[in-house]
């Protein structure tokens, strides 16, 4: 059984060469410090989950790295994307979803029923699929998560809004309209406007759901050098359709398929020397 | 491409000019009903408006009424209704579309609310009038309504005729006997009902045997008579034949003359009377001239004030005066139940646009994209900062216009505040539960009018209601639009 090329694959004009999937293989990311010891920040152990009746992931087991990338591949329906959106509880949100397991973050489970949700959101920041600034200035947009939870003086805010922005490189772009409304930037920048949004809220982790799905290919360069960059202060987990995106700027990459977990490793060795033949038929193109 | 029959183009084509053709005469005939409608009110309406026809109350005279009462219990209802149904709809959309609950038996519950609320709006308005009048005016009760069960800020008086045209004021409970008044009773008058409202210092007020009062102005009076006595008296010194014009020294010093006998009694205002009788002397001749004197009145006046001060009062009051019940309301005056008043009147008016209301406001915070309150969710704000931070921001200009075009239905209604409002009144409201006219109400009554040139006030009185209509429709379209750029 052959299909053709993944089609969340963007086109990749501004790409030196338009990579075949097998050109991941070549690209994996060569920053990742494969010798350098990573210590674990969440610890996920039989996490489990469902929609109503339907039983989304199975017995998920794995760590997500502190100050490291972790992917999660998979083809559409896998439950990563669900995975993902239960490490802030953003499931929570929808009627009949539950999920039961241990996702362990500084020894508490956050599955738990009192755990609460503001707080570890607030930890936990999010950036989604579809870019989502808010109807308002650009200065108020990164300025909103701080000021849900904090008392700012205007110089506070100013600093922390230019930190913000700088650190998801928007920062020269935009200083000189920040009093303009957010929609009006492109949809590379309304995405890293949203990637400075949630830092602005000092998260320890980032959640990103295919941040580059609804991006032209330069832009999704962009936010892959940023993750580069956003990795040395945040842990990232990022869900995507891109295998040259995972193999290029994850640290760890978990494969999961039809709910299951199939492999879960380095990324240099998932995408060039997997264990398991489902993950090297998905990542080489042969099926997903 | 296997062999199908193409259709017809020609027919098609026809139907296409038909159809547009159908919908141009549709479209036309509204115009016309409009156009005539609005053309023969307008001729029969405009030589009627003037700045009297929408100030003056209503009255018999065709020519000399206007709508101002009834302008103004419209607008104030309309207030009410606002101030109610505003917030009260935006709440209920906000309950019905972002707290969906989870269990199923509050879901039903949830869609049977929401079913019942889209079928209210289409109930017929005079339903909602008769509805309101139950649960507001009368509230299921069937008793007097001139009796509430309870009621806040009204106050009660008793009002005493006083000597010298002056009205005393006393303090008391709604249920005080009406006795006249006597010499024990023990009262705290008050000179003024203002003075009485404001707790200011009570007068100090003498009641008097009718007999008595007569000897304090036969005393006033003798005084006065030894006034002119005098007066006469410095006049003849200084004319010669009763003719001659006075020059200005000698009217300083004929004044003078005359007052000075009484410069005790005056204390302070005997410079101010010198004055006055100075500059009459100067324009009148001789002995006429005491005659017409005006400082004789305010003597009179002065005198009868300095008798009642040297028995150390502020006022009179004749024994055996019957009071009259007095009761002032005060704005936010309060009554359960509602009785047939302005808060009633307002309250139905929000019964019939509440479902509007809710709708319109619901469809808006519908359109908010559930990505925006993701993204608040997703930086640790909670769901009522999602609402309130974003939601409702972007809700504000849908909300706004289905509100202020629901308003301006609820102002050109008539058959719900039939039953409560009144028409003809000769005064605008002046606190919460105060009778109030309306223009629909008035409009309907002149058009009932056998007199023909009723009917033209009442075609003025359309006129001005449509010009409140437009105002309305132009500020929602205003407010839609300032949104849309901010945004």
């Amino acid at each position: 059984m052959t299909r053709m090329t993944d089609p969340a694959q963007p086109p990749s004009s501004e790409i030196a060469s338009p990579p075949p999937p097998t050109a991941a293989l070549r690209e994996v990311n060569a920053s990742a410090p494969a010798n350098v010891k990573s210590e674990t920040l969440v610890d996920v152990r039989e996490f489990n989950c469902w929609y109503g009746d339907f039983h989304a992931v199975h017995n998920l087991s794995m760590p997500i790295a502190k100050n490291r990338v972790t992917a999660f591949i998979g083809p559409s329906g896998c439950g990563k994307s669900t995975f993902l959106r239960w490490i802030n509880r953003m499931n929570d949100l929808i009627p009949g979803a539950r999920a039961e397991g241990v996702v362990d973050l500084h020894g508490d489970n956050l599955l738990a029923k009192g755990t609460d949700v503001v707080t570890l959101r607030r930890k936990i920041g999010m950036v989604f699929q579809k870019p989502n600034p808010f109807p308002k200035s650009i200065y108020d947009n990164i300025a909103f998560g701080p000021r849900l939870h904090l008392k700012l003086t205007k110089s506070e805010t100013d600093e922390l809004v230019e930190s913000s922005l700088k650190g998801a490189a928007l920062w020269n772009e935009v200083k000189d309209r920040l009093k303009q409304s957010a929609l009006g930037l492109s949809g590379g920048q309304q995405q890293r406007l949203c990637i400075a949004r949630a830092i602005a809220a000092q998260p320890e982790i980032l959640l990103m759901d295919e941040p580059c799905s609804a991006l032209d290919p330069k832009s999704t360069v962009a936010i892959e050098d940023l993750m580069d960059e956003l990795k040395k202060h945040y842990t990232i987990a990022i869900v995507t359709h891109n295998m040259q995106q995972a193999a290029r700027s994850s640290d760890f990459t978990a494969f999961l398929f039809e709910g299951k977990l199939i492999e879960f490793g380095d990324t240099r060795k998932v995408f060039t020397n997997p264990e398991n033949e489902q993950t090297e038929n998905y990542i080489t193109g042969r099926f997903g | 491409m296997a062999d199908y029959t193409p259709t017809s183009r020609k027919a098609r084509q026809i139907k296409n000019t038909l159809f547009q053709v159908v919908a141009m005469i549709a479209a036309g005939l509204a115009l016309i009903v409009l156009g005539t409608l609005l053309v023969s009110i307008c001729a029969r309406g405009f030589p009627r408006l003037s700045t009297e026809f929408i100030t003056n109350p209503m009255s018999s005279d065709s020519s000399a009424t206007g709508i101002g009462p009834a302008l103004m219990g419209s607008i104030s209802i309309l207030a009410i209704c606002a101030l109610s149904a505003i917030p009260l709809g935006v709440a209920s959309a906000i309950l019905l579309e972002e707290y969906r609950p989870k269990s199923k038996s509050l879901r039903t519950l949830h869609g049977f609310v929401q079913s019942n609320i889209t079928n209210l709006a289409g109930v017929p308005s005079i339903v909602y009038g008769i509805l309101g009048f139950s649960v507001f005016v009368v509230m299921f009760s069937n008793e007097n309504l001139n009796e509430p069960w309870f009621d806040l800020g009204q106050d009660f008086y008793l009002e005493y005729p006083g000597a010298g045209g002056q009205s005393f004021y006393v303090e008391s409970s709604e249920h005080a006997p009406l006795t006249p008044i006597t010499k024990d009773a023990d009262l705290v008058i008050y000179s003024s009902l203002a003075a009485a409202q404001a707790g200011r210092e009570p007068a100090e007020v003498q009641i008097v045997e009718a007999g008595e009062l007569a000897a304090i102005r036969d005393a006033a009076n003798d005084r006065l008579k030894k006034v002119n006595r005098t007066m006469k008296r410095a006049l003849r010194k200084a004319t010669v034949d009763g003719g001659l014009q006075i020059d200005e020294a000698s009217s300083q010093e004929i004044a003078a003359d005359m007052l000075t006998p009484l410069k005790d009694d005056l204390v302070a205002d005997y410079e101010t009377m010198k004055a006055v009788a100075a500059e009459q002397l100067l324009s009148m001749n001789g002995l006429d001239a005491v005659a017409q004197l005006q400082p004789r009145r305010l003597l009179y006046d002065k005198l009868l004030d300095t008798e009642f001060q040297a028995a150390g009062l502020k006022g009179l009051i004749i024994e055996g005066t019957e009071p009259l019940p007095k009761d002032v309301k005060a704005w936010y005056y309060m009554q359960i139940p509602f009785g047939k008043g302005m808060l009633a009147g307002g309250l139905t008016l929000m019964l019939v646009i509440l479902p509007v209301i809710i709708v319109s406001a619901q469809e808006s915070i519908r359109a908010v994209s559930q990505e925006m309150r993701a993204g608040v969710l997703a930086l640790g704000g909670t769901k009522w900062q999602a609402i309130e931070k974003v939601v409702l921001p972007s809700a504000i200009p849908g909300i706004c216009t289905g509100a202020i075009l629901a308003l301006s239905r609820a102002i050109g209604e008539a058959a719900p505040i039939l039953l409560i409002g009144y028409v003809g009144l000769q005064a605008g409201p002046d606190h919460l539960m105060a009778a109030f006219a309306a223009l629909p109400l008035e409009i309907y009554n002149w058009t009932s009018e056998p007199d023909k040139s009723f009917r033209d006030a009442a075609a003025a009185g359309i006129i001005v209601l449509l010009a409140v209509l437009f105002t309305f429709n132009a500020v929602a379209v205003l407010i839609r639009q300032k949104f849309q750029q901010a945004n």
